[in-house]
């Protein structure tokens, strides 16, 4: 199996191994690799990283749906949180799957795995406050984590990765419409629900800026990039975003968010005095507003955000259900 | 106490779905059981992303590749 020849010029170190050039000539050339037995030590080592990120990072993401049950409006809305769920125990699932074709046991990820060590984003660690959140943070960030895994099913030089998120991104893309649609009900509802969309957006949105990661001027060499795992940089997945999620918050009108359009170059751009990265109080729910290092930052990821051991602790006694109805 | 399920028993088994009565019967992706009704089972839940007239899965060892490389793996991680 064949895709489009690579534009990507190789830069490679002169060490580099043969079987790992080898491969990179044939991944450079086009070819689409497909079974197991070709992949290369690097090569395999950041397939491996990528699943496991991904994988557990689609667990974190039901951890923190379910704080959101009591606070549904109605039977419909706790349906949507149920289905959102399941589908993202089906994200981890596809992921998971193919994870242990890596020799790496999903069930030891989920139900063993540290809960200190758990790999996620900080805001799947604050307990959801209102279902209005709920729907705003499906707009945003749903709409950010579709690049990821798009890119990957668009671009992934490994075929069965490809073919794992053809399902996740179709449910990636009807969780973010879904999320946008009763974001917009609720603008429209009432200037108490108004209110709540606005303090909502001015939650998430920052989120959505910061969690693509460090710009790709701060990065080092990136095997992701190398061996096309992805295609899309930190940076590029970022400006997608930004345009894709600012052309749909103009559409609510009087909508505040931290972007202008710039006439000149026809693009959206982040305000100039909106804080790029910052991080947020665990303690008080907001955003310290001030500019941190990139290293700060990431440093706050791994501690995490409230909920922090706890939801996974949670998770891994299996104590669910009493939230549910 | 380890929350790691006993998979002793347990095969991959090929979910195959169709979403239009005139469409083709698609491979969709593939599901680890214990038996063919708790595969069936979980294959309902896990590929619901579609309205699909028929679903139904098939142990993965029972396929032979005719075409494609000859390996040990299911027949591709949709």
């Amino acid at each position: 199996m064949a895709t489009e020849k690579s534009e990507v010029q190789m830069d490679l170190p002169d060490n580099l191994p043969e079987e790992e050039r080898a491969l990179l000539e044939r991944i450079h050339a086009g070819e689409l690799i497909e079974e197991m037995s070709d992949l290369t030590p690097r090569y395999r080592a950041v397939l491996e990283k990528t699943l496991t990120i991904a994988a557990q990072g689609e667990v974190t993401v039901l951890t923190w749906a379910h704080t959101g049950y009591d606070k549904a409006p109605d039977l419909g809305a706790k349906i949507a949180i149920s289905a959102s769920i399941q589908d993202e125990v089906g994200h981890a699932h596809q992921q998971g799957m193919l994870l242990e074709r890596f020799g790496v046991s999903m069930q030891e990820k989920a139900f063993n795995e540290d809960p200190l060590r758990y790999i996620s984003f900080p805001i799947m660690e604050f307990p959801v406050r209102s279902y209005i959140e709920f729907v705003v943070a499906q707009s945003l960030l749903d709409r950010s984590g579709r690049y990821t895994t798009w890119d990957i099913e668009l671009h992934c030089s490994f075929a069965p990765y490809r073919r794992a998120l053809k399902k996740v991104n179709f449910e990636e893309a009807f969780h973010f419409r879904h999320g946008a649609y009763w974001t917009e009900y609720y603008w429209n509802h009432s200037e108490e629900t108004r209110q709540a969309v606005q303090d909502a957006i001015d939650w998430i949105f920052p989120w959505g800026i910061q969690w693509y990661g460090r710009p790709d001027n701060m990065k080092s060499m990136n095997d992701q990039i190398t061996y096309q795992v992805r295609k899309w940089s930190n940076d590029t997945m970022r400006g997608k975003w930004l345009q894709n999620a600012c052309k749909w918050l103009n559409r609510l009108k009087g909508a505040k968010f931290p972007a202008y359009f710039d006439e000149e170059t026809s693009t959206w751009r982040i305000n100039d005095d909106h804080p790029v990265p910052m991080n947020a109080n665990n303690e008080t729910h907001e955003w310290n507003r001030e500019v941190v290092g990139w290293d700060d930052m990431i440093r706050y990821w791994k501690s995490g955000g409230p909920m922090r051991p706890s939801a996974y602790e949670r998770l891994q006694r299996e104590e669910w259900g009493e939230l549910l109805w | 106490m380890s929350k790691v399920a006993n998979t002793d028993g347990y095969e991959n088994y090929e979910v195959f779905a169709r979403e239009k009565l005139d469409g083709q019967l698609a491979h969709v992706g593939c599901v680890f059981a214990p038996n063919r009704e708790l595969a069936a089972a979980q294959a309902g839940l896990t590929y619901s992303e579609r309205p699909w007239v028929e679903m139904c899965v098939a142990p993965a060892s029972a396929f032979i590749r005719c075409i494609g490389e000859q390996g040990d793996h299911v027949l591709g991680y949709a």
